[in-house]
């Protein structure tokens, strides 16, 4: 699924970690991501972020889409797709819009996916709750 | 009014001859002015200040590299002048940026007047126009004061305001930030590979436990811990048809 766009989407990166290359804080970026070394603290960017199976990262991440190889401790939170490729291993929660999990990857966590209904779902309980006082009040008299 | 500023190592007797013959070129173009040359009691600095007293239309610096790194330096920050380089000798990469591949190039493109305004990079109070190279060993670098990165391997970090080199391609002269290149160079065991990482930024602070230097445009050396920024649309200068962007 993800492979198919993979070298469009990663072909003007913006930002790329290579293998012998640590990355400690804030790592924030607005393009696309690819990362193959070390990375500590955070990393977040508006674009595509890859992690290669050489990438070791101890972060929480947020993406527009994700595809990771290497290895994350940390929680994922992604707007679109993630895929886990066979050599991922991920210690911490996940959050995407879809997800794509190969044979062989690893995952230690919570997951969770977001789509229209489950953000609608969310909103409703404060409108029911408006709902119910009403009826409790018309109830009183 | 042009200046052209002649830099001291073509003050020799070896380099009469093409001296000569570049005076010679921009005569028949029509674009004499003043020649100066640069002395042991005559730095480029001081030739540079005096004559912008007198407000020159083009100041332009023969020589390489490094007497181009000192003219843009001379010049007081809100200067308007155009730039121009007549590249002689070795040491040329930023000339050759620009479109200008020798110095009977030079003159057409000094005639032909093609000027572009370009960022400039800066580093501690020092303007450079290319790039900044260091040493990876102990080299620590900090991003806009968010996060650190640490080269882990033998080989160089660029920090390039303008690349040039073979790689370089076509780029933009006016994007604001600066381009950080960490190559990292490796023995495996079928042979050597390089690994490459690229950020892009405004700001960057730079420091080497090891205490080496930058080299700036190939020429000049600057200490750390270097506070490197961009200067935008600093420099007008005089390019060819062939320039990198």
């Amino acid at each position: 699924m993800f492979k198919k766009q993979e070298i469009e989407n990663f072909k003007e990166a913006e930002s790329i970690i290579g293998q012998s290359v640590k990355v400690e804080g804030d790592f924030i970026g607005q393009g696309n991501m690819i990362i193959e070394g070390v990375v500590k603290g955070s990393v977040s960017t508006n674009g595509n972020l890859r992690v290669g199976s050489q990438a070791k990262i101890s972060a929480d991440i947020a993406a527009a889409n994700a595809l990771i190889s290497g290895e994350i401790t940390g929680n994922i939170k992604v707007k679109g797709d993630l895929e886990l490729e066979a050599s991922a291993k991920v210690t911490g929660d996940i959050e995407a819009k879809s997800i794509c999990v190969a044979r062989g990857a690893v995952l230690n966590g919570k997951c969770a996916m977001i789509n229209e209904k489950t953000k609608n779902a969310a909103q409703q309980p404060s409108a029911e709750k408006i709902e119910i006082k009403q009826e409790y009040k018309e109830a009183d008299f | 009014m042009h200046i052209y500023i002649f830099d001291y190592f073509l003050n020799q007797k070896n380099s009469a001859a093409i001296v000569a013959k570049i005076e010679t070129r921009l005569t028949d173009l029509g674009l004499n002015g003043k020649n100066c040359h640069v002395g042991p009691l005559k730095s480029l600095k001081s030739i540079v200040k005096e004559e912008l007293k007198n407000n020159p239309k083009t100041i332009v610096a023969v020589g390489n590299n490094s007497t181009l790194n000192q003219l843009i330096n001379a010049l007081d920050e809100e200067n308007n002048t155009t730039i121009g380089i007549i590249p002689v000798g070795k040491n040329n990469s930023i000339a050759e940026a620009f479109g200008i591949a020798d110095e009977d190039a030079a003159c057409n493109v000094l005639s032909a007047r093609l000027i572009e305004t370009i960022d400039l990079g800066k580093i501690n109070n020092q303007y450079f126009i290319a790039s900044a190279v260091i040493d990876n060993k102990e080299t620590i670098i900090e991003i806009n004061g968010q996060y650190t990165i640490e080269p882990a391997g033998p080989g160089q970090t660029t920090i390039a305001n303008l690349s040039i080199g073979e790689n370089a391609g076509r780029q933009s002269h006016l994007n604001g930030v600066l381009k950080i290149n960490i190559t990292i160079n490796t023995k495996g065991f079928i042979g050597r590979f390089s690994d490459a990482s690229f950020i892009q930024t405004k700001h960057a602070i730079v420091n080497n436990l090891a205490h080496k230097n930058f080299i700036i445009d190939e020429s000049l050396e600057i200490k750390t811990p270097a506070n490197l920024s961009v200067a935008a649309q600093k420099l007008k200068v005089i390019v060819g048809k062939n320039r990198l962007f």
